[in-house]
């Protein structure tokens, strides 16, 4: 019986730690938006590599809409990884790309997460030149 | 029972404080995949002399916590991994950047995979 619930601790820790990922969430109306002077086939690739560089692993990856998630890592103290981040494009004509990101953190492993937002836009800059 | 237990547990913490992610984006519609193990020339201070077309952005991206830091070197073996899969033949503009938080030490490693076009490329 101790046996087994060693096993099903193990199990649940692993479980907890996997699949507790936030959806991040679509920054409202009233959150300025970043934007590009680019069109938003460009911006969107930009937006990939942007996620890709800081850590990302790009689990969606729509005309629109590109999301992606942070692995997990043990640390010393407490640890890193599990947040998730989105990026939503949306034309704005002119050949102008509206762009807005959100980072959400995980329950588990909260303390080591951090707000990847800037870093996102300033990965996107380095790509598509600096936005207005 | 306790013993093996304790030690998946110790390997689960050895091998979950490093992540190395590393991927590609083909560009101008990119190449064929090469062997995975396949020779990569990598032009890290000047670009070639032979003349080249881009077929795939190249990125690395190494994490470790417990505050051990990532190099160049750590980072090599998967960038040319990554630039074979992409069809590349060589690397160039090579860009790195490092950084920090809390106890996790970051390290990226980007670049871009080419194709010579020219007779005259290195063999």
């Amino acid at each position: 019986m101790k046996g087994i619930s060693w096993k099903s601790a193990m199990v649940a820790g692993v479980l907890l730690l996997a699949a507790c990922t936030a959806t991040p969430t679509k920054p409202g109306d009233g959150t300025p938006s970043v934007v590009y002077d680019k069109p938003a086939g460009e911006v969107q690739k930009a937006a990939v590599d942007a996620l890709v560089a800081n850590g990302f692993v790009v689990s969606k990856s729509t005309a629109d809409y590109i999301e992606g998630a942070r692995p997990h890592k043990v640390g010393l103290v407490v640890g890193s990884g599990g947040e998730s981040a989105g990026v939503w494009l949306s034309s704005i004509g002119g050949a102008k790309t509206s762009v807005k990101v959100s980072t959400a953190k995980s329950f588990a492993g909260m303390a080591g997460q951090k707000n990847w937002d800037k870093e996102i836009i300033a990965e996107m800059d380095k790509g598509v030149g600096p936005h207005e | 029972m306790i013993r093996s237990v304790t030690v998946i547990f110790l390997a689960s913490i050895l091998c979950g404080c490093v992540a190395t992610t590393g991927n590609y984006r083909p560009l101008n519609g990119g190449a064929a995949a090469r062997a995975a193990d396949c020779q990569i020339f990598v032009y890290k201070d000047s670009p070639p002399k032979q003349t080249y077309v881009a077929i795939s952005r190249l990125n690395v991206h190494l994490e470790k916590t417990f505050f051990v830091s990532s190099d160049y070197v750590s980072a090599a073996a998967e960038l040319k991994r990554q630039a074979c899969l992409s069809g590349a033949e060589a690397v160039v503009d090579l860009q790195e950047q490092s950084s920090s938080y809390l106890e996790t030490r970051i390290y990226n490693l980007s670049g871009t995979g080419v194709r010579f076009l020219a007779k005259d490329a290195p063999r």
